[in-house]
C-alpha cells in the first residue's frame, strides 16, 4: 500500500474497535477506529514467533485535531518518504501520536492515519521494545542463515535471486526483525523486486510470468522459509563502481553499514534500545564487505 | 554568560566499539571517532563545563589549565560539529 493510502473506509465512521495481540516482542492492547484496527491487526501479525512479549502498547482514539508539533522531520521508509513531527517523547503525524518509553508506549490514532505512517510508528514501537529493523536480503540454507546488505542499487536482490536458484531459501526480501541478544530474526516481507535486465540475465524464462509493479521492477514471488531463524553472517555488497565513494577505515565503515541497515530511529526510547542492538551486532555477528559476485561464488557452493 | 549544560544532540547515534566510541550525526551523516578523553568527557554529558573541568583533573591528573584548555577545544569541535546543544 502507498505510503499515502489511508485505511479502507467501508465502516460506519465513529466505529471503535478493541484490540488485544502479541507481535513479535509487544503485546497490543486497547481500541482503535475500526478501520485503522483492522490495518493493524492485518499488518502487524506478518508472521508468528515464540518471542515473550517485553513491551505493551496502549491504544486509544485520537480525539485531538490539533496538527502534530515539534521538529519536523523526513523518513525513508518502505512506503516511500514520510514527514512527521517529534517533540521530546512524542511522535506525530496526521492522524497519530506516539510516546515510546522502554516497556510501555502509548499511541493514539484516528481515520486520517496513512498505512505508512502506521507501520513507521509500528517500527518505532518493536525498536523500543529492544529488535533491529533489518532492510537486508535473508537467506537461509542447510542451517545456515546469512543477511545482505547494502546501499540502494547495490544488488540484494539480484544476489538473492542468484542464491536462490543455488539451493538457497529466502526468509526476507528486504525487511526482518533480528532480536540482537540471540541473533534470532524473522522475515517481515516476501516477494522479490528486480530490474527487468537482472531478471533476463539470470532467469529469464521467469521474465514472462512475473508481474511488473509501480516502479518497473519485475515481481516473483518465491516460497518464503516461515519461522524463525538464528543469523550467522552479515554481508554488505560493495557500491557499483560508478558509485564508490572514499571508504572510510573498515571499522568505521562497518559502524556505518549497519546503521545505513537498520534505519534511524525517531524516538529516544527507541534510538537507546536501537543503539544498544547495534552494539551487539558489532561486537556478536560477524559482517564483511563483498563483492555480489564474489559472495554468489562463494556462497554457491 | 552563564555555564550552560552541554547536551548530546538528539541526532547523534553512537556505536560503542569497546576500543573506539564512533559518533554518527544521523541528519548530516558525518561520523567522528573519539580518543580515550573525548570518550569518556562524551559519557559524562549532559554536563557544564564547570562541572566537566574538576572530573578531567581528577580523572587524567593534570593541571586544572590545561585541562581548561583542552575541554575548550574538545567542547568548541562537539559544537562546531554539532554533535552537542546547549540545553
Amino acid at each position: 500500500m502507498a505510503g499515502g493510502a489511508r485505511p479502507p473506509r467501508d465502516l460506519p465512521p465513529g466505529t471503535v474497535e478493541r484490540l488485544d495481540f502479541g507481535s513479535l516482542r509487544v503485546q497490543v492492547q486497547g481500541e482503535a477506529p475500526s478501520a485503522v484496527a483492522r490495518l493493524a491487526q492485518a499488518d502487524w501479525q506478518r508472521q508468528a514467533t515464540d518471542w515473550p512479549a517485553t513491551h505493551v502498547l496502549s491504544l486509544s482514539v485520537l480525539n485531538d485535531s490539533e496538527a502534530p508539533r515539534g521538529r519536523q522531520v523526513l523518513a525513508q521508509t518502505h512506503a516511500g518518504p514520510l514527514e512527521f513531527r517529534v517533540e521530546g517523547k512524542v511522535f506525530g503525524a496526521p492522524g497519530l501520536s506516539l510516546e515510546t518509553s522502554v516497556h510501555r508506549s502509548q499511541m493514539a490514532l484516528n481515520d486520517q492515519v496513512s498505512a505508512g505512517t502506521l507501520l513507521l510508528a509500528f517500527s518505532e514501537v518493536q525498536r523500543a521494545a529492544g529488535l533491529l529493523p533489518l532492510h537486508a536480503s535473508v537467506l537461509h540454507r542447510a542451517g545456515q542463515t546469512i543477511a545482505v546488505s547494502g546501499p540502494s542499487g547495490a544488488g540484494k536482490s539480484t544476489a538473492a535471486l542468484r542464491l536462490l536458484r543455488l539451493g538457497w531459501h529466502l526468509v526476507a526480501e528486504d525487511w526482518a526483525w533480528l532480536e540482537p541478544t540471540t541473533l534470532r530474526l524473522v522475515g517481515w516481507d516476501s516477494g522479490l523486486r528486480l530490474l527487468p535486465e537482472s531478471l533476463e540475465l539470470f532467469a529469464p524464462e521467469l521474465l514472462g510470468q512475473a508481474p511488473t509493479d509501480a516502479h518497473g521492477k519485475k515481481v516473483l514471488n518465491p516460497p518464503r522459509l516461515p519461522g524463525v531463524q538464528t543469523l550467522d553472517t552479515l554481508y554488505f555488497l560493495m557500491p557499483q563502481v560508478s558509485e564508490v565513494a572514499p571508504l572510510l577505515p573498515p571499522k568505521l565503515e562497518r559502524v556505518r553499514a549497519v546503521w545505513g541497515m537498520v534505519g534511524v530511529p525517531l524516538t529516544p526510547a527507541a534510538r537507546e534500545a536501537t543503539q544498544a542492538g547495534v552494539n551487539r551486532l558489532m561486537a556478536d555477528l560477524p559482517m564483511e564487505h563483498v563483492d555480489r559476485n564474489e559472495l554468489v561464488k562463494r556462497l554457491g557452493v | 554568560m552563564p555555564d550552560q549544560p552541554y547536551a548530546a544532540h538528539p541526532e547523534v547515534l553512537v556505536t560503542d566499539l569497546n576500543d573506539e566510541l564512533v559518533l554518527l550525526h544521523g541528519v548530516t551523516g558525518q561520523m567522528y571517532s573519539l580518543n580515550t578523553v573525548a570518550r569518556r568527557v562524551w559519557q559524562w554529558l549532559p554536563a557544564t563545563r564547570a562541572e566537566l573541568l574538576p572530573r578531567l583533573v581528577e580523572h587524567y591528573e593534570v593541571t586544572p589549565e590545561q585541562a581548561g584548555h583542552d575541554l575548550e577545544v574538545l567542547l568548541a569541535d562537539f559544537r562546531r560539529l554539532d554533535m552537542v546543544k546547549l540545553s
